[in-house]
């Protein structure tokens, strides 16, 4: 009974943990910058689902709409930025590179402290998913059924964008070889930025899905940072299939965890990292250099 | 100054006739500070001169090595948390206090390297934070020890440092020992070899240079000399928090050594001292201070990728390339 | 018959699924001046990177003076006697002449772990020797990064040089060098292996350097050796008249 509610728990986290992971692995993976403020961006769209639904618009219809709203919202920021300063640095050392984006971490911080105070902030489940539903002669709650839902449908969209496109095309060759992509005789920042803003889509569906879950909260910036870190370097950096395997390994570890040292769940996360590095340096999936 | 001698100096060190003349000179303003300064402004150059000394012991990871660590902050914590615990709970003498603080930031430091030098630049970034945040997460919930969240107090330097001068001048002291022998360091053999290992991983073991070996020793030694920052710092503030161990601490050194230019030696210097100066000359017109100051590393990284010193001196070498 | 120096045996090597070096088998003997030559993408410069230790070695092994160096790191080969030269010139570019010299002379003496000392003077007059050797005293302060493509080709010789290796790999030592400066870089090369009593392999794309300069040539095809001989037999030989100088004529 509880062994079951914790499965179904540890794969939400893991769908949730996977679209905002992507999004990190697939920037990485095309333009070879690490995106330190990843986790900002998943803070501010929390905060943003929240306004949507609370604030703007209060009522059940709410939800749906920031569910719509909050990451195309994310998906123009994505692009904004990339256009008016990731573009600039694709050259630069790599200092420069996390420079800029602790300066997107600072400003993004402050402004949602301007914007939403030092509290955190909770976001009620849609009344769709009052009640529980059964599943296997158990009740889990209906809105983690939705989560279970609507991850794997992204999950199955993004194998399909990657795999069956000329865009998905384009995003693995570029992962391959950077200079792949210009000899197909596409406009690598067009590349650039679409990806940017698939990315920053994918951290907004993660983050108004988690909102009711988990609530918004000042300090969750590094936390799903580290978060998403942990995806990728336990399932190779560039690696989408790797993400997932590795989402769901944090999810089950997490929602395992909490059960034996409630308060250490995420230092098993750690463990893990540490012993796939010893044993596999480029992570389960990492391509060998 | 032409392009050719300012690169030589990257891996001679660099002491050009700019710091021939002003290093004098701001020494000497150090050592008289005192006497014409009230306490407010000596503690304010007190906690300057640890920052600096924070910012120059990255710099030999960031510049001379090339590798871009994001969780030096938890070695600088940790000297800082062990010093204080072992002379406020176990009443150990100031001088074993230190030793012991130096030593579990080296060990905290060869423990996170030999997990986290193997790797690539992206995989090294994403470890050194993460460990980082780790041990944040540990002094924050290790109650018991660290005193948690409502942080670490009521530790005292040993009687004849207690007054605000006197710590001063043990601050500038160690500071400037510190520094010398970083510099030292930065020239000698090995600092060369590593800024070899740096520009040409793949040449430097042709050559029979154990690559791996000299990032991991860089990391240690930058790991030791942080620990020292934080064991001043701890002693300064009588206490510690578990905001020192936090990714904002090194991410502000970080800021330092780029504001000033990660390939000059004083870069950091300059960069730590521009940093504190316009934080706190923001921090005085509007509170929200870290979005401006974000706002300003976008641009600086943006326009002015190689340091504010480069305007004085002309065009610095990149670093780090992959 | 003089002893083999190098010996590889059954040596083979993947990318993914593809294979590039396909079970080699070869001996050098010491004091040979040995060619390897071969199309565009036969497997040379991966050769080249399983001997010095750059790509780890999976399949086969490689006995150097008679101790096995296969599960050996790139700087453990280079410490008991591999010197090489890089494809595309390949020194520390941000370093004067000078310290790209001192560098490796440093390693050999195993002073480069000191702390304190200050680099700058260190093993200079060695250092002046090699640079004087290929043709370098004038430079010595210039940054590597500053100096004509020639030139930088000689510094790499310089720190291949400096561990005073008794097997020398050259990846292509006039790629990218004028035809005007190829003889005099190539005569340069002979005499110093000559003098210091060097073993040497070159791979190199210029046919009148190989057989002017090789003892012996062995000719890799698709990952696989196919021929080996002395150079006037190599002329001769069908399998390598259809598949790599017919193929040179073709592309």
């Amino acid at each position: 009974m509880l062994i079951t509610l914790q499965i179904v728990s540890a794969l939400v986290t893991a769908g949730i943990l996977f679209m905002q992971a992507a999004g990190l692995t697939l920037i990485f993976g095309v333009s070879r910058v690490l995106n330190l403020a990843h986790g900002s961006l998943f803070m501010l769209a929390l905060f943003m689902s929240y306004a949507v639904s609370m604030q703007v618009i209060s009522g059940p219809a709410g939800f749906w709409i920031a569910l719509l709203v909050v990451p195309l919202a994310m998906a123009a920021i994505g692009v904004v930025v990339e256009v008016l300063l990731f573009r600039r640095i694709y050259q630069a050392s790599i200092l420069v590179q996390v420079l800029l984006t602790i300066g997107i971490i600072y400003v993004v911080g402050d402004l949602v402290r301007l914007g939403w105070g030092l509290t955190s902030k909770s976001v009620p489940t849609p009344d769709l998913f009052g009640a529980p539903i059964q599943l296997m002669g158990i009740f889990i709650p209906a809105y983690y059924a939705f989560v279970l839902a609507v991850s794997a449908a992204v999950a199955a969209l993004l194998w399909f964008i990657v795999q069956k496109t000329t865009w998905g095309l384009l995003i693995r060759a570029a992962a391959q070889d950077r200079t792949m992509s210009s000899a197909l005789g596409v406009n690598p920042s067009l590349l650039f930025t679409s990806v940017f803003g698939l990315s920053m889509w994918l951290v907004g569906v993660a983050a108004v899905l988690y909102a009711p879950i988990g609530g918004a909260s000042p300090g969750s910036d590094v936390e799903s940072m580290i978060e998403a870190f942990a995806v990728v370097v336990i399932g190779g950096l560039g690696s989408i299939w790797g993400a997932i395997a590795a989402a769901l390994m944090i999810g089950f570890i997490k929602a395992f965890g909490i059960l034996v040292l409630p308060q250490y769940a995420m230092s098993f996360v750690f463990v893990l990292m540490a012993v796939i590095l010893v044993i596999r340096p480029r992570g389960l999936f990492g391509a060998a250099e | 100054m032409n392009g050719v001698e300012l690169q030589r100096q990257k891996y001679a060190g660099m002491r050009t006739s700019l710091e021939r003349l002003s290093l004098p000179f701001v020494v000497a303003v150090l050592l008289v500070l005192p006497a014409f300064s009230g306490t407010a402004l000596l503690l304010q150059v007190t906690s300057v001169l640890i920052f600096v000394l924070f910012a120059c012991s990255l710099n030999l990871l960031v510049g001379t090595a090339g590798m871009v660590s994001m969780g030096h902050a938890a070695f600088f914590a940790i000297g800082g948390y062990t010093a204080g615990i072992c002379a406020r709970d176990m009443g150990m003498s100031f001088p074993v206090a230190v030793a012991l603080g130096v030593l579990a930031s080296t060990a905290a430091a060869l423990l996170v390297g030999s997990l986290s030098t193997r790797l690539s630049h992206a995989y090294f970034i994403m470890l050194t934070l993460a460990f980082g945040q780790l041990i944040h997460a540990l002094i924050w919930k290790w109650r018991a020890l660290t005193g948690g969240d409502d942080g670490f107090v009521g530790l005292q330097p040993p009687p004849p440092l207690q007054s605000v001068e006197a710590y001063y001048w043990f601050t500038l002291a160690a500071c400037l020992l510190c520094v010398v022998i970083l510099w030292r360091i930065t020239v000698s053999p090995f600092g060369v070899t590593l800024a070899a290992v740096r520009d040409n991983p793949s040449r430097a073991s042709a050559i029979g240079i154990n690559v791996y070996r000299f990032r991991l020793a860089a990391f240690v030694m930058s790991g030791a000399f942080s620990g020292i920052a934080g064991i001043l710092q701890a002693f300064f503030s009588r206490g510690m928090f578990p905001d020192a161990a936090n990714f904002s601490t090194s991410a502000n050194a970080l800021v330092a050594i780029l504001l000033g230019g990660s390939q000059y030696f004083f870069g950091p210097i300059v960069g730590g001292m521009i940093f504190v100066i316009a934080r706190n000359l923001i921090a005085e017109v509007t509170p929200y201070w870290p979005l401006i100051l974000g706002l300003m590393i976008c641009l600086i990284a943006v326009y002015r990728p190689d340091g504010l010193l480069r305007l004085v001196r002309g065009k610095a070498p990149g670093v780090g390339h992959d | 018959m003089t002893e083999a120096i190098l010996s590889v045996s059954a040596l083979s090597h993947k990318f993914g699924r593809r294979t590039v070096i396909d079970d080699i088998s070869l001996k050098v003997e010491k004091g040979e001046f040995r060619a390897i030559i071969g199309p565009n993408g036969a497997g040379k410069t991966t050769f080249f990177n399983l001997l010095t230790g750059a790509l780890a070695c999976r399949h086969g092994e490689i006995t150097f003076r008679n101790s096995r160096i296969s599960n050996l790191s790139a700087h453990e080969r280079c410490r008991l006697g591999v010197g090489r030269t890089f494809q595309i010139s390949n020194v520390f570019p941000n370093a004067t002449v000078a310290q790209n010299i001192q560098i490796p002379l440093l390693a050999r003496e195993r002073r480069n772990w000191q702390l304190l000392s200050r680099a700058c003077r260190m093993l200079r007059d060695e250092a002046e020797e090699l640079a004087g050797m290929v043709g370098l005293s004038a430079s010595m302060n210039k940054v590597a990064s500053a100096l004509p493509y020639g030139d930088r080709r000689r510094l790499e010789l310089a720190i291949a040089l400096a561990w005073r290796p008794a097997l020398l790999l050259l990846d292509e030592p006039a790629c990218g060098v004028s035809l005007q400066e190829r003889p005099a870089l190539m005569n340069l090369v002979r005499s110093i292996v000559r003098d210091r009593g060097m073993t040497a392999i070159l791979v190199e794309h210029d046919m009148d350097i190989v057989f002017s300069m090789a003892d012996r040539i062995s000719v890799l095809h698709r990952g696989q050796l196919i021929a080996e001989d002395a150079p006037e037999r190599i002329l001769k030989n069908k399998e390598v008249q259809d598949v790599y100088l017919g193929g040179r004529h073709d592309g």
